[in-house]
């Protein structure tokens, strides 16, 4: 598939359509997962994917459908079907029409090198790491995974564009009898993955973490590693809807403009940010483009995410909701950051986030491979795992200190943080 | 569509392939969403290919495809046995040896009495904006969503050791939900999902439209509900929101897989170890039964077969309150000394490899006809919870906490004024010794989930978890607040 199978198609697509207006995505995806566990490969997917979603408008009426079956006939078949729902559906009083012609970022995420690891290459690398766990007494578990994605977007009042990218992620858990460690990275690039250094950071953690000690839950200073902040921050752009805040069912709800996080704190959804680069196509918005948006700035909250319809009624800037993000961090290393902490916990990973309270962000979740208690800026003794309740919109008011800022996930660059007091509210056995 | 998983597994063993298995599967999928009285989604989804599952040296390769035809079965057989032949460069003696399975030529159907893609989407609409307008219409509500999903797997499965088995399973939900503001606060109700195996006259029977002025009126009313007052007290818990107790401490918890290590790098693994099958290890106390019934009518997971080609069954996970077995597929059964798989191997799609997920995993009635009421009865100091809310589960599924959508508080053996944000902490063996009640068969329902995630890629399952109400004592509560 390609730009010209795209044209073609929306041009037989403006020809047969019944509709009045009509909208093609299509997405495509090309990846080999090799997923290992005791020591092996258990699993190794290799998965050629092809969907397209039509949505046909007729008035402020609109119906879709979604294919995998992309022949001329697939295609037609999809639009009559997307006709029928639209034709079935009554008048939508928040539709405004599909966007006109849209001007894309031009973003480079395509690495061929990432496309070109051969499954062989794949389980070479998973057999060396595999081994050196074993010949450390520990079990490895993981992925390494690879991947070519496109997706092209197209509708009969000229919008048109596509976005291709490549990724590759590698992660590692790796366990002892009463340990864990786990380590994973996540880019376009394959070159920008070390797995055997990853596994390494894992074996490491592991070795650290043997006989966890028993601790009281209760409140303490905590440093949350780029990677655990990484896991809660998506909870937190997630409830950013500029709607649910003007409807008062949100945290966020007349915060807007107003100081609500330490001055440290900056929140920005940039797709250009050549360290955290994202797709410019806004896909939850009808496919409109991306731009580069401001959320919290020096602490002070300046934009929540809007989607066409509200954007449209409120007169206000539309936003693009993303969770491709960055927060500014500062220059301390994660062992400069340990040795500020005269008591308190290093929290490594987080696990099984859910929100506890989204009008207030209290979220619980425990931690998983690796917490340690920390004494007079050393990393004293493995504790076992223990359950939080807190809220990220409370200790960030206040953040004893940001570490340097790392790319997480793919799509997030956050830095740690170190933070004067968490509430860790349970304990587990192990 | 069979010709094409015969020649899928024709190839695959051609190619050098020890065992082939080929699903051909269609998947049609019909979402209605409403948003206050706006109809933001119909979308109709038609997604068909094909999945090649091989086994070279005792090893796993998977491919698979969004097509149909000769051409595209033939190459994805031939790539699952080149991704094998790269898995085996690391199995060493760990190779895989399936539990053996009678060759089965057979065709399973759900039964349904009335058809849901027969059902008009007209109607459908009109039945979720009538649901919508009348939550609008109780004074305080800012916000309703309403949907509907009707789904229909086809699937033609094909293996090397002679199995042809074609199944046609159709499901069917709904959900609603409103939310309520005021004052700077808002609060949430919600019609739970009730997914089944069914057709639409489970939905006619769910009674969607009769119950939404109570739900909105519910929602309104949480707000000006009290916080509980926190300790540990003992707690009445409705089917509702048990399904996902059940579901979180008992059947990701049971899973072979994740006991072996299967899942260490993300879903996690499991307190169940292995020895604790021998040790006849106490999971709950006496009254505590929990069966995995796949044949289960309107189940999930009843499907006649799983995408191992293994007859669904009907088996004992905690008989008495001791632990008795696993869920498993056909390479972990073995693992674990059993000799035949209990047949809880399911992929989402074409598109990814079956894994080992929770069964129709069901916690058995009282034989007496104990109703919610009475077990109320014998409670001082008490919380009701009906409906699920919020709920995470540490990753060897032993330290939980979950939450609700509707709490009352009990005194004196009386369910008295309704509560809000309630949250409970236990360790999953220490809260199914301290269910002390079970209610009867009358008030057992066969609640489930479409949308269990597990595995990389992640993969989502559907399963019922059924049960009855309980009563727990001396649980550890606390307030969902700071």
């Amino acid at each position: 598939m390609n730009t010209d199978w795209l044209k073609q198609t929306i041009e037989r697509v403006a020809k047969q359509k019944e509709a009045e207006e009509a909208s093609l995505y299509l997405n495509i995806e090309n990846e080999n997962l090799s997923r290992f566990a005791e020591n092996h490969i258990t699993q190794n997917t290799t998965r050629h994917r092809i969907r397209l979603y039509i949505t046909a408008v007729m008035g402020r009426r609109r119906g879709s459908a979604e294919t995998s079956d992309v022949s001329s006939r697939g295609v037609l078949s999809a639009l009559r079907r997307a006709e029928a729902a639209a034709k079935a559906s009554p008048e939508d009083p928040e539709f405004i029409g599909l966007p006109r012609s849209q001007r894309y970022l031009k973003i480079e995420r395509f690495f061929p090198q990432t496309t070109e690891l051969s499954v062989d290459a794949k389980a070479r690398v998973i057999r060396e790491v595999t081994a050196e766990a074993a010949s450390r007494k520990m079990k490895a578990a993981g992925i390494y995974r690879t991947g070519d994605y496109a997706v092209f977007v197209a509708n009969t009042d000229g919008l048109f564009g596509e976005h291709r990218w490549t990724q590759a992620e590698f992660s590692i858990t790796v366990r002892t009898e009463n340990s864990a460690g786990s380590a994973v990275a996540e880019e376009e690039d394959l070159a920008a993955i070390n797995p055997q250094a990853l596994a390494i950071e894992a074996f490491r953690t592991a070795e650290m973490t043997r006989n966890p000690k028993e601790i009281k839950p209760g409140r303490y200073k905590t440093l949350f590693t780029a990677r655990a902040f990484s896991e809660m921050m998506p909870f937190v752009v997630y409830q950013m809807d500029r709607r649910a805040a003007d409807e008062g069912r949100s945290f966020f709800a007349d915060k807007l403009g107003k100081k609500i996080l330490s001055k440290k704190i900056s929140l920005v959804a940039d797709p250009q940010n050549p360290r955290n680069p994202g797709i410019p196509i806004d896909l939850y918005n009808d496919c409109v483009a991306r731009k580069e948006a401001v959320f919290i700035q020096e602490g002070t909250l300046t934009n929540l995410w809007c989607m066409r319809y509200w954007a449209k009624k409120q007169r206000i800037p539309l936003v693009s909701p993303s969770f491709n993000f960055s927060m500014l961090g500062g220059s301390r290393s994660l062992d400069q950051m340990i040795k500020r902490i005269d008591r308190g916990l290093l929290v490594m990973h987080l696990w099984y986030i859910r929100y506890v309270n989204p009008m207030e962000l209290i979220f619980t979740g425990t931690s998983r491979d690796g917490l340690f208690l920390v004494e007079n800026g050393k990393i004293k003794c493995a504790v076992k795992n223990m359950r939080f309740n807190d809220s990220p919109m409370r200790f960030l008011r206040n953040p004893a200190s940001l570490g340097i800022a790392e790319r997480r996930g793919g799509a997030m660059m956050l830095p740690s943080v170190l933070v004067a007091d968490f509430n860790w509210s349970s304990g587990t056995t192990f | 569509m069979k010709e094409l998983t015969e020649r899928a597994v024709e190839t695959a063993r051609l190619a050098g392939a020890d065992y082939a298995d080929a699903r051909v599967l269609t998947i049609r999928d019909q979402e209605i969403y409403v948003q206050d009285l706006s109809p933001k989604a119909i979308h109709d989804v038609t997604d068909a290919g094909i999945g090649v599952r091989v086994l070279k040296d005792g090893a796993w390769g998977f491919a698979s495809i969004s097509r149909q035809d000769k051409r595209s079965a033939e190459k994805v057989a031939r790539e699952a046995v080149t991704v094998a032949k790269a898995s085996a460069l690391t199995v060493g003696k760990d190779r895989v040896r399936l539990a053996p399975e009678p060759v089965h030529k057979d065709r399973f159907e759900t039964k349904l009495q009335i058809d849901p893609f027969s059902i008009p989407i007209e109607d459908k609409l009109a039945m979720l904006l009538r649901i919508n307008e009348i939550m609008l219409g109780v004074k305080g509500i800012v916000k309703t969503l309403a949907n509907t999903r009707v789904t229909r797997r086809h699937q033609f499965f094909a293996s090397t050791e002679g199995s042809a088995i074609e199944t046609l399973i159709t499901t069917v939900n709904a959900f609603y939900m409103a939310t309520a503001v005021s004052k700077g606060d808002s609060q949430t109700r919600s019609f739970q999902d009730y997914p089944l195996n069914k057709g639409w006259e489970h939905i006619v029977g769910l009674k969607l439209v009769q119950n939404a002025q109570r739900i909105a009126e519910e929602a309104v009313a949480k707000l000006s509900a009290a916080y509980p007052t926190e300790g540990k007290m003992d707690l009445i818990l409705d089917p509702t929101h048990l399904s996902l107790t059940i579901h979180e401490s008992v059947g990701h918890a049971t899973e072979l897989d994740r006991v072996l290590g299967y899942e260490a790098n993300f879903a996690g693994t499991s307190f169940v170890t292995l020895d604790k099958k021998a040790d006849k290890f106490r999971y709950g106390s006496e009254i505590i039964n929990f069966v995995a019934d796949n044949t289960l009518a309107g189940g999930l997971a009843s499907t006649g077969y799983d995408d191992d080609g293994v007859v669904c069954q009907l088996w004992d996970i905690i008989r008495n309150g001791i632990f008795k077995n696993y869920s498993s597929t056909r390479e972990v059964a073995p693992l674990a000394g059993y000799k035949r798989s209990f047949g809880s191997a399911r992929a989402d799609s074409y598109l990814s490899m079956p894994i080992n997920r929770i069964p129709n995993l069901c916690l058995k009635p009282a034989n007496k006809s104990i109703s919610p009421e009475n077990l109320a009865a014998d409670v001082k100091r008490g919380v009701w919870i009906e409906g699920r809310g919020s709920w995470s589960i540490d990753q060897r599924r032993l330290n939980f906490q979950f939450g609700g959508d509707l709490f009352y508080e009990i005194r004196n053996g009386k369910k008295t004024r309704m509560l809000r944000d309630v949250l409970y902490q236990s360790i999953t063996p220490e809260f199914w010794g301290a269910v002390d009640s079970i209610s009867g068969k009358k008030y057992w329902e066969p609640r489930g989930f479409r949308t269990c995630g597990k595995g990389e890629p992640m993969q989502v399952a559907q399963m019922t978890n059924g049960g009855p109400w309980i009563r727990v004592r001396g649980i550890r509560v606390s307030r969902g607040k700071k």
